[in-house]
């Protein structure tokens, strides 16, 4: 049996230019159907992961007419029997406050936002970081936090620009972590797939967590709170290590080249990391921002486009920039249904990725014009749900509901998520 | 409210306290009883002051910012008056110095802290990411955060280090490494350490020894330990239970060396602490720190904060309209707004030149641009000028082209970023529905910016703030979206100020804003107090910065003047209860 050539795991998504081959990236075994014993899709891990999209969607473009898929959702088509596109879900707390930050930084977790320009900044614990405290720990990495753009440094409408560059929360008051460098997340994979030992690094950790600790008995509350941030931080990483040091996964991929490529290509760049991680089951959890709340990104890049993302998307219901907005949204589209293709395509056994991994795409505006956050354009795609469908509920239904849902199908039997009132009616 | 009775009025009023008599006297006609404009009734918020802290908080603003009474500014004494009685009535005592939240180095002052303890580079900006700012700073530690992610990122960097080109001499025996780790300890944590500090790196390099590591490495063991501390990655200063307290020498040391250097304090600065002589009331000591080279630092982060050049690499400006536009403008944008905020810092003058001056930092790149003919040097260099178009923030590329749209300009943003950065007075935010302007200002019906932002300005919901941002940002339409000058002579310039001023034009805002020098002294002051501190500041911060702003204006409004009256004040020196 021949190895799975390097290459063959390349698929189509990433242009050639941006990996350098033999830059010295472990080529570690892939993972080998004829080396596997026969397992069907509920035997390996299923993985959760959410793409957004800044800004919102164009209604009139999203909303599909019955089962058709509409103009944004058409680059859907060859997987469409895998995905569910969702209508009439809603965040209620989202509603309070102006503007976008709101929207995108309870988009996972449907908590209210506290408006500050700093101080007391809360949110509440996303979807994501649930699934990863409480599932995640069984893969080296509990979870992929990445993104495209930088925060800004001002204060936006009251709030803090925190609030518009994370979806993921590790708890109320703390945004995860993100990564915004493919190159650093790729080595980051292959760091936790070689399964290099290190027993000086957790002396070393041993050393500053009890520094750490001795210095939290002298602090008052507010830094003591702020301190836990870093003990948290230490003991998580101090047990990873424990954990998996010494215990090898399969990776297969060569490295990208630096950062310094086009916008297109590190949001490829990006996807492909997270198929790759989730095939080689170094996470089950991964986020991914396409942009920050508010984006003003240039999509002149694309046919019939001129200007910026945010701009466009105060359409004014005027045509010539409705169809703007909308080409915008489709390109996000676009980018999805590569990103399902290539975890439809990766088979394991008789099933594949997609089959273990629930998908989320969206936004957590609907129309960008008037920043309502009312029937959110979202498509559920991937894992145990029966796709080929537009499920619409019949009055405006909490996001939480899904949320639920989803947890439920991760065997977590939390009696609620957020401002949930049930699972999702019709999903399953 | 209603119209109060009159036993309300005759109780708010009929007071002993001059203060309550000063709004009566100045503010109560509009703001009170059968009035109140904007919705402020001062009248309800003098009979209960403790419920309208914001309203109060407004009002002093208002006051020192000469925005309020319409009728004609405040003495400095009647302002103070209206402050200290708002501050009695709230109960806020002035010399307490509030809480910073437990700051860990943003990750430039990490890349900058580690350079200086290790002698070599530690490349962070891939590793980690962009710091987000807390009230316009990366140096507010509620929004420095830090996990188990980020932990594992920078340890990474770390490794990745070249640590075994550092600084650093590989003790020869286990008294020596106590006494290296020592010293380093001083430096890495800005204090003393303890004695099992030392010990406990002593142990692990023995350790590591008896396991046969050669020695630079088992050395290098108890210095990533330093490297990885809480003690090193936070700036500590908490003490459970304590009230309020001066800190201590080394405490001080380290705020000012992260305020004006962006690292922690050297040697000489360290002797000063332990001497007890860390003083920044006595001239001589931050005149030093100012004259470093290291001050720098003042116009690489806290001028690209506070004036938003650090936002320049996001900026995508339309390039088939704007065929000038490249990396070396773009470049050349922040190199020129960053020289002259160094120069401030370096020659010690005027914070008024930032508004305008007879001089502009150019090359020869910004020079074709502004059409200034004469400059052919690369780098940037000061260059006297005499078209009064530039010279000055308002003058420069940077600011008129991150206050642009990708194909046109944005009088709003202008607007916005004046009002924000250089007058400390943000406009309310949009409503949800706000419209927005179209996307390019070459419209085939023919309608300006101009005409189309006094349509929206007929709109009772928008017309409140729009007449406060738009004048500044139409003054300024003389300059495209690279803040190239515009050559349609047809662009009407005039425009009316929210204080009723007629001006036209860049010149004309330059004078006026000139004309009311404290206005923008005071919020360069705030935006100073913000990043030093690693707070916004409150009312209780007020009387501390407005003798900072008076003791400028008594000195010629020299930058220095203005960092004394920052250092100097209570929430620097001192730390709050916790």
């Amino acid at each position: 049996m021949a190895l799975v050539s390097t290459a063959s795991t390349l698929r189509k998504p990433l242009d050639r230019r941006t990996f350098l081959r033999g830059s010295g990236a472990l080529l570690a075994l892939p993972w080998l159907e004829a080396m596997a014993p026969v397992r069907g899709p509920g035997e390996r891990p299923l993985g959760f992961v959410c793409l957004y999209v800044p800004n919102g969607m164009l209604p009139s473009a999203w909303v599909p007419k019955g089962e058709a898929l509409s103009p944004t959702l058409a680059p859907l088509a060859p997987v469409q029997d895998r995905c569910v596109v969702l209508g009439n879900l809603f965040h209620r707390e989202s509603r309070a406050g102006e503007g976008h930050y709101v929207k995108l930084s309870a988009f996972l977790s449907g908590a209210p936002v506290r408006r500050t320009g700093g101080r007391d900044l809360q949110v509440g614990t996303s979807l994501d970081q649930v699934l990863a405290q409480r599932v995640g720990r069984t893969t080296p990495i509990d979870s992929l936090v990445l993104g495209i753009e930088p925060p800004m440094n001002r204060v936006d409408m009251g709030y803090s620009t925190v609030y518009g560059a994370h979806i993921s929360w590790l708890s109320p008051t703390q945004p995860a972590t993100r990564e915004l460098s493919p190159r650093a997340v790729f080595d980051r994979l292959v760091r936790w797939s070689s399964g290099a030992r290190d027993a000086q690094r957790r002396a070393v950790l041993d050393i500053v967590r009890e520094e750490a600790r001795t210095l939290h008995g002298r602090l008052g509350a507010a830094d003591g709170h702020k301190l836990g941030e870093y003990l948290a931080a230490v003991h998580a990483l101090d047990a990873r290590i424990a954990a998996f040091e010494g215990k090898r996964r399969s990776l297969t991929a060569e490295a990208p080249a630096d950062d310094a490529v086009a916008f297109q290509e590190r949001v490829a760049l990006m996807l492909e990391l997270v198929a790759l991680a989730l095939e080689a089951e170094l996470t089950r959890v991964a986020t991914f921002m396409f942009g920050n709340a508010v984006s003003g990104r240039d999509f002149s890049f694309l046919d019939g486009v001129d200007g910026g993302h945010h701009h466009l998307s105060h359409h004014e219901d005027r045509p010539e920039l409705e169809a703007q907005y909308a080409r915008i949204n489709r390109w996000h589209t676009e980018q999805c249904a590569r990103f399902l293709g290539r975890l439809a395509r990766t088979s394991e056994g008789d099933s594949d990725l997609l089959a273990r991994t629930v998908v989320l795409y969206g936004s957590g505006l609907a129309d960008g014009n008037r920043h309502v956050p009312d029937d959110l354009p979202l498509v559920l795609a991937g894992g145990p749900f029966r796709g080929g469908r537009h499920l619409r509920q019949t009055a405006l239904t909490p996001l939480c509901n899904l949320y639920l849902s989803i947890e439920r199908a991760f065997g977590l039997a939390d009696p609620s998520f957020g401002d949930s009132t049930g699972e999702l009616q019709g999903l399953a | 409210m209603g119209t109060p009775s009159a036993l309300m009025l005759a109780l708010v009023l009929a007071s002993e306290e001059p203060w309550r008599e000063l709004v009566g006297l100045v503010c109560v006609d509009c703001h009170g009883g059968a009035r109140v404009e904007g919705g402020v009734d001062l009248v309800e918020a003098l009979a209960r002051p403790a419920e309208h802290r914001a309203v109060w908080e407004r009002a002093v603003d208002a006051a020192d910012d000469g925005v309020m009474p319409p009728t004609g500014e405040l003495t400095d004494a009647e302002r103070d008056e209206l402050a200290a009685g708002v501050l009695a009535a709230l109960g806020i005592d002035p010399r307490e110095p509030g809480r910073p939240t437990l700051r860990r180095l943003s990750r430039t002052q990490l890349a900058r802290t580690l350079k200086d303890l290790l002698g070599v580079d530690v490349e962070l900006a891939r590793a980690l990411p962009d710091d987000a700012a807390g009230y316009g700073f990366d140096t507010t530690g509620d929004t420095l955060f830090l996990s188990e992610r980020w932990l594992e990122l920078y340890a990474e960097a770390l490794d990745a280090a070249p640590l075994a080109a550092a600084a650093l001499a590989v003790p020869a025996d286990q008294a020596a490494a106590a006494a290296a780790y020592e010293g380093f300890l001083l430096r890495a944590f800005r204090r003393p350490p303890t004695p099992d500090e030392v010990r406990a790196r002593v142990r692990m390099m023995r350790a590591a020894l008896a396991d046969g590591a050669p020695p630079r490495a088992a050395f290098l063991l108890g210095i990533r330990a330093a490297l990885l501390s809480p003690h090193f990655l936070y700036r500590v200063e908490a003490a459970a239970g304590e009230g309020a307290r001066d800190l201590d020498g080394f405490e001080l040391a380290t705020r000012l060396s992260f305020f004006l250097w962006g690292s922690g304090p050297d040697p000489a600065l360290l002797d000063l602490a332990a001497a007890g002589a860390v003083d920044p009331a006595r001239g001589g000591l931050l005149a030093a720190m100012l004259a470093d080279p290291r001050a720098r630092w003042l116009a690489e982060d806290f001028a690209a904060q506070w004036l938003g050049t650090s936002e320049l690499r996001h900026i995508t400006p339309d390039v088939r309209r704007f065929q000038a536009f490249d990396e070396h403008l773009r470049a050349s944008m922040r190199a020129e707004v960053e020289a002259a905020f160094a120069d401030l810092v370096e020659a010690d003058r005027s914070v008024l030149e930032l508004l305008d001056s007879d001089h502009a930092f150019l090359n020869e790149r910004l020079a074709r641009h502004y059409g200034i003919a004469g400059v052919e040097h690369a780098d940037i260099r000061r260059v006297p000028i005499d078209d009064r178009r530039r010279g000055g923030v308002l003058g420069t590329a940077a600011f008129l082209t991150l206050t642009s749209e990708p194909l046109r300009t944005s009088p709003v943003k202008r607007g916005r970023y004046i009002l924000e950065r250089l007058l400390a007075a943000p406009p309310a935010p949009p409503p949800p529905n706000a419209g927005a302007l179209p996307e390019d200002d070459r419209q085939p019906d023919g309608l300006s910016l101009r005409a189309r932002l006094e349509r929206h300005r007929a709109d009772p919901a928008c017309a409140g703030c729009h007449a406060r941002i738009d004048p500044y940002g139409l003054a300024l339409e003389g300059f495209d979206g690279l803040g190239r000058a515009r050559d349609d002579a047809g662009v009407d310039l005039r425009v009316v100020l929210p204080d009723g001023r007629e001006v036209e034009g860049l010149v004309g805002l330059k004078d006026a804003l000139r004309a009311r020098p404290r206005r923008f002294v005071r919020a360069m002051a705030e935006h100073l107090f913000t990043y030093a501190v690693g707070r916004s500041p409150a009312l209780g911060d007020r009387a501390a910065l407005e003798a900072a702003v008076r003791a400028a204006e008594a000195e010629g409004y020299r930058f220095s003047a203005l960092v004394r009256g920052i250092v100097t004040a209570p929430a620097f020196v001192r730390r709050g209860q916790d």
